[in-house]
């Protein structure tokens, strides 16, 4: 039972610290041409750039005297360029495994985290299993799954899908029970049913948690996409596989360009659930700029 | 003592509530005895922990009585608020943050609609106005027709708690419970949106149960002021408000307007005195 709390106030807290963070920004730039500006200011962009150049320079220096530790970057970027064909395919196998399976565990998580929240019995049943296997890193489950279901998409869409499932579970069943009481009365006084409590009240209400969840999920089911190809080598393709059939090769160039994409891809799923995120929850406290 | 149902008033009759048990209970509620009658406004004053809040909370059903019996006019709780013949205001506005102003006022209009149905038949001899309200009018009378489709949080406080009236006037409830909704704000707005209430109440000819820490608005609203002292909650005094309506500002400053504000605080002392020699 202590576990279940500290996970929820932990999940209130990353709640809490998101409308923190995302106020301080929003409050500063107004407009779009607002926020160019501030883009274009040195103060903006000079500390990473620099801090970018001492770490190429290093990484450099390490490729120059130990050429088995790191490839040069220009390796790397001819790698990129003339091979780009083969790295986007691969990217865009990873990239479909991860979204799949991230869809499949959005979908059940979601209908169990109404099942547990309207559930007291279900709540106290699943919950205390859900935190514990939310901290268990389920990706080893990768090579058991590959001599289960073989080198297809299965063994990778269910690793994908298990790790995904139980930070949207917890989240958004936090979430559906984080409703103000004042409008709980209000609707309690309305008769309203079940149903509608839910979809009027609940499911609103547990909108920010969300998308807590899913800023942590999307990167996720990309880690979980690539360990259950790299586990799964050969058969298909997947920058997981790229990345394992470069290492049996000792072609260190590959595997890093194959790890640039994924953090490209992992950047990319990120601004992208940022953005919903900012278009859904404009309502929310922490999207309000405070005249 | 027990008083009997009636079609035509609020009947909470020899309500007991208790919360805890053994050393640690706290009677909420020892043996409650009131009448409200339609159309009637209502305040219950009392220091904290006296019932008060307990008790319009057992009105709007949200919670039961260990004992006794609570009614509204004639039906119970439980019926009432099916036939959406309650409307509360919480003592903060609990709207939905994600929902604009009319939008919110609306909402209740989306839930439980066979409530309409049900109160133009009526149930157990209740029947009450078929014509629906005008919710554009009603924002416009306590000035928040330029923020209908404004969210909750680009408004202030004032405003947030005018939509919140206007939400539960919204219904045409047969009774409406206010629980302490004017404590978070500033004197000049409470007393604005004192008056407003009193002019949509005066229109809508509602029954209203009203809990307030402050005498004088306790006063300034009422028919009646019930007031209430704790450990065991119970009912120390009713005092009848005979003040001609409307009651302006000029009203406020008038020496009858204080002498039943010195009447009520006396009340409110000497069961706070019994009380503290009680526990001596």
């Amino acid at each position: 039972m202590t576990a279940i709390d500290s996970a929820v106030s932990r999940m209130k807290n990353a709640v809490g610290t998101s409308k923190k963070s995302t106020s301080s920004s929003s409050s500063r730039s107004t407009g779009p041409v607002a926020a160019v500006k501030s883009v274009l200011r040195p103060s903006f962009w000079l500390p990473a750039t620099v801090l970018l150049v001492i770490f190429a320079t290093l990484w450099r220096w390490t490729a120059d005297s130990k050429p088995y530790l790191l490839p040069p970057l220009s390796a790397i970027g001819e790698s990129i360029v003339n091979d780009w064909q083969y790295y986007v395919s691969n990217a865009w196998v990873t990239l479909q495994v991860s979204l799949i399976g991230l869809a499949i565990a959005f979908v059940a998580s979601f209908l169990l985290a109404i099942l547990i929240s309207e559930i007291p019995m279900a709540r106290r049943a699943i919950m205390p299993y859900a935190v514990v296997l939310n901290v268990t890193p389920l990706v080893a489950l990768a090579p058991a799954l590959v001599v289960a279901f073989g080198f297809g998409s299965e063994p990778k869409l269910i690793v994908t899908a298990l790790i995904c499932f139980f930070p949207i579970l917890i989240s958004v069943s936090t979430g559906l029970l984080s409703v103000d009481p004042a409008a709980l009365h209000v609707f309690r006084t309305l008769k309203a049913s079940r149903f509608e409590t839910l979809w009027h009240l609940r499911i609103p209400s547990s909108l920010p948690y969300m998308f807590t969840a899913l800023r942590v999920v999307f990167p996720l089911s990309i880690i979980g996409a690539v360990v259950a190809e790299l586990n799964a080598p050969g058969a298909a393709e997947g920058l997981g596989t790229a990345i394992s059939l470069a290492s049996s090769n000792n072609q260190l160039s590959v595997i890093y360009a194959s790890i640039v994409f994924l953090a490209l891809m992992g950047a990319g799923l990120l601004f992208i659930v940022t953005a919903v995120e900012r278009r859904v929850l404009h309502w929310h406290e922490s999207r309000q700029v405070q005249s | 003592m027990t008083l009997p149902q009636s079609p035509d008033a609020i009947v909470v009759s020899d309500a007991h509530k208790t919360y805890g048990t053994d050393q640690k209970a706290v009677v909420a509620l020892g043996g409650v005895d009131a009448a409200i009658q339609r159309g009637e406004f209502v305040s219950i004053i009392g220091p904290s922990g006296c019932g008060k809040s307990t008790m319009l909370r057992m009105i709007a059903g949200l919670e039961e009585v260990d004992s006794g019996d609570v009614s509204i006019f004639g039906l119970r709780t439980e019926d009432a608020c099916d036939a959406k013949m309650i409307g509360l205001v919480p003592q903060v506005p609990a709207l939905l943050p994600w929902l604009s102003v009319l939008d919110n006022v609306t909402l209740p209009s989306k839930i439980n609609r066979g409530a309409e149905r049900r109160r133009q038949h009526g149930i157990g001899g209740v029947y009450t106005r078929p014509d629906p309200v005008d919710i554009h009018g009603l924002l416009d009378r306590v000035g928040l027709a330029d923020a209908a489709h404004k969210l909750p949080a680009q408004l202030s406080g004032g405003m947030r708690q005018r939509a919140s009236i206007v939400r539960a006037f919204g219904l045409q409830p047969d009774v409406l419970l206010m629980d302490e909704p004017f404590s978070a704000l500033d004197e000049f707005t409470r007393e604005a949106l004192q008056g407003q209430l009193l002019e949509i109440w005066r229109d809508m000819q509602t029954t209203v149960v009203f809990v307030t820490h402050n005498v004088s608005e306790a006063v300034r609203l009422s028919d009646r002021v019930i007031v209430m002292g704790a450990n065991p909650g119970r009912i120390t005094a009713e005092v009848e408000i005979d003040l001609p309506r409307p009651r302006d500002e000029e009203l406020l400053k008038s020496t009858a307007f204080h002498d039943y504000e010195d009447h009520i605080r006396h009340q409110l002392q000497s069961a706070w005195r019994d009380n503290s020699a009680a526990a001596a």
